[in-house]
């Protein structure tokens, strides 16, 4: 499963310079694009829909001298992209194709980012896992046994894989970072309201933000200033194109309850790595108590499938359970969670608002925070995740997977998995977790530059890559 | 952790031009720093890659001087690859910093690689000789280029407030000091 034409390892930026210096045509790379979906998605299946004819249509007429010169750029089945069957992973979903791109979408076409095709998610993004009843599981690249995350996985095993070098995604409570750490690559979600809207309405959601994961940070950087909103509230970005030389204060935080062993070594080597860098380390406490999250997040699900549950019960005219219209996991959820009081849910939503404030007052003491992105390296790839009955229990342990991570979607901070480490015990990567207040990206932009410098993770992925292929080979 | 070197050839000219590779280079994280016992045994490891990294850029920013190359162009060249490489590293030079502070030969180490430069230099000389002004031509570029390296040096790790913050009009004022220490006549689109 390794990478080997003409194009391999490069990212998305050579890329556009070998169209805009004539020394290749947007058609040869979208070809080869094309080429190693077909050889890898049968194998990982981190593909939804296929748009090849379009794609090369585009390629054709795509212009060389812009920033992306039409280089190839998957999408996340979970947005709308005019003439492209949106599914979201769910059966419920199969024929709605959208007409007109929401203003994200537009954004990457005018950054003239060619789009041959959606990556898969699990149904609704619910689960740790991507996997779903229509289009089933993705594998992850560096190891089969395990699962890509969730919900931006298909995104996730395309750009690890090395299909792209940078895929889409919608990051609602860890959704660009947990897959990112699974899989050794950059996942970022901006701040809230940052980015061109994702939403028909152009409105911005409380949790979920677009932006990308991707293989550097330059293109990750380069994107993110031709996506984010320019006549928002926030003083825009602009391209942040290398690290600083400020030294800055970050807050570590010691993880609480059973943590993976590579997972807490991981965290340990990038606090050591940051102060050897002239960084101060201040350990701090981590302001968030996982049972009041859990709760509150689980009131906050529930307002989502209450609005499922009731369409699919209108248009199917019976129990959400016996539609067949979605997956028993969604189906049960809903049904578990339609007693929830209106008084429990407001109480919710005030607290998951409070949690702005919260890591406001954090960053007073600090510039960043660092946790991991989860407490466990990745769960095992888990085929049929989606025909589990919800329970109180099972809701409890995907919330502890995203304890670090749905926070800050609350918050609406800036926060990026950069691939830290190599676990001993499982051979799988192990992201970090960086945090900066609202607003601050650039300040998690120069820090992912400094790291990406010394710790060279596109070097480790394709180590692991060929590891990979060399096991495979001997099996 | 197993290190599997990673070829580099194929690699289209654009992207070496440029000095960036998404190619694989060099071993990363898991091949060294898993195995750090404390920090300094990380910035240890960090100040050795980034001297073996800037001994290599040394090499290739050399290896690269045409026979014809005028010396402006030279200069423009050499500044900009110099502050790409040391801006990028800016986090292990930081820990180089801290480490010099206890061992001396550290902080000697580095000046090795001033002196490594210079001395390549002056294997190239008889390219510019032609070109400079001033009565004693290879004492005046060793002084521009060393004079040029500290300010870059310095400016990377404690940007100077007084001094351009983008990077073209940076190299610009130093190419012109350069050219002012070499006594070069001004450029024709100059004058």
């Amino acid at each position: 499963m390794i990478i080997e034409d003409q194009f391999a390892g490069l990212d998305a930026l050579d890329l556009a310079k070998l169209v805009t210096s004539r020394q290749a045509t947007a058609l040869e790379i979208t070809d080869a694009v094309i080429a190693r979906i077909e050889a890898l998605n049968p194998v990982l299946n981190f593909m939804t829909t296929c748009d090849f004819d379009r794609a090369r249509d585009r390629a054709r007429n795509a212009s060389a001298d812009t920033e992306f010169s039409g280089v190839p750029f998957l999408m996340k089945d979970m947005i709308d992209v005019g003439g492209l069957p949106r599914t979201d992973g769910s059966k419920l979903m199969l024929q709605n194709v959208p007409q007109q791109n929401v203003a994200y979408v537009d954004a990457i076409e005018d950054a003239e980012l060619n789009i041959p095709g959606l990556t898969n998610v699990p149904e609704f993004a619910a689960g740790i896992t991507t996997d779903n009843a229509v289009f089933g599981a993705t594998k992850n690249p560096l190891n089969p046994e395990y699962s890509v995350f969730s919900s931006s996985g298909g995104s996730a095993a395309a750009v690890a894989s090395g299909v792209v070098s940078m895929a889409h995604g919608t990051d609602g409570g860890g959704s660009n970072r947990l897959p990112a750490s699974a899989t050794g690559i950059f996942g970022m979600k901006p701040s809230r309201g940052r980015m061109r809207s994702g939403e028909v309405g152009g409105e911005h959601d409380i949790a979920k933000t677009n932006h990308v994961l991707s293989r550097s940070v330059r293109e990750s950087a380069l994107l993110f200033s031709l996506t984010e909103d320019t006549t928002g509230p926030m003083q825009p970005v602009g391209y942040v194109a290398g690290p600083c030389a400020d030294r800055i204060r970050i807050g570590y935080i010691l993880p609480n309850g059973h943590v993976d062993e590579d997972v807490a070594t991981a965290l340990n080597k990038t606090r050591d790595l940051l102060s050897s860098m002239g960084h101060v380390l201040v350990e701090v406490k981590f302001p968030v108590n996982i049972d009041a999250f859990t709760s509150a997040y689980t009131a906050f699900f529930s307002t989502r499938l209450t609005l499922l549950r009731q369409m699919v019960e209108a248009s199917a005219g019976k129990p959400i359970g016996d539609s067949g219209l979605v997956t028993p996991f969604v189906a049960s959820g809903a049904e578990a969670l339609r007693d929830l009081s209106q008084g429990q849910i407001e109480r919710a939503m005030l607290y998951l608002q409070s949690l702005q404030e919260v890591f406001g007052q954090l960053f007073q003491n600090v510039d960043i925070l660092l946790t991991p992105v989860s407490l466990v390296v990745c769960p095992k790839l888990d085929k049929g995740a989606w025909n589990r009955t919800w329970n109180e229990n099972l809701a409890t342990e995907m919330v502890t997977h995203l304890q670090y991570t749905a926070p800050i979607n609350f918050a609406g901070c800036p926060t990026m998995s950069v691939p830290c480490a190599i676990g001993s015990n499982t051979g799988m990567p192990v992201g970090s977790h960086l945090i900066a207040p609202v607003g601050e990206e650039k300040r998690l932009f120069n820090l992912a530059y400094e790291l990406e410098a010394e710790l060279k993770p596109m070097a480790n992925l394709e180590n692991m890559l060929k590891r990979r292929r060399a096991t495979d080979q001997k099996s | 952790m197993i290190n599997v070197e990673v070829e580099t050839g194929g690699m289209p000219k654009v992207c070496c031009d440029e000095g960036f590779s998404m190619r694989a280079t060099a071993e990363g994280f898991g091949a060294g720093l898993t195995l750090a016992r404390d920090k300094r045994d990380v910035a240890e490891i960090l100040y050795n890659r980034y001297i073996a990294f800037m001994e290599q850029t040394i090499d290739h920013l050399v290896e690269d001087i045409q026979e014809d190359e005028d010396i402006r162009s030279m200069f423009t060249r050499v500044l900009s690859l110099a502050l790409i490489a040391l801006s990028s590293h800016v986090g292990a030079r930081a820990a180089v910093v801290d480490l010099s502070h206890e061992a001396p030969e550290i902080a000697e180490r580095g000046y090795q690689l001033t002196n490594r430069f210079l001395s390549q230099m002056r294997d190239k000389f008889d390219v510019f000789h032609g070109q400079i002004g001033h009565p004693e031509p290879s004492v005046a570029l060793e002084n521009a280029l060393q004079l040029n390296l500290i300010v870059l040096t310095q400016h990377t790790l404690r940007p100077r407030m007084h001094l351009p913050k983008d990077n073209e009009v940076l190299i610009s004022v130093l190419v012109d000091a350069a050219c002012g220490i070499l006594k070069l006549s001004e450029p024709e689109a100059k004058t």
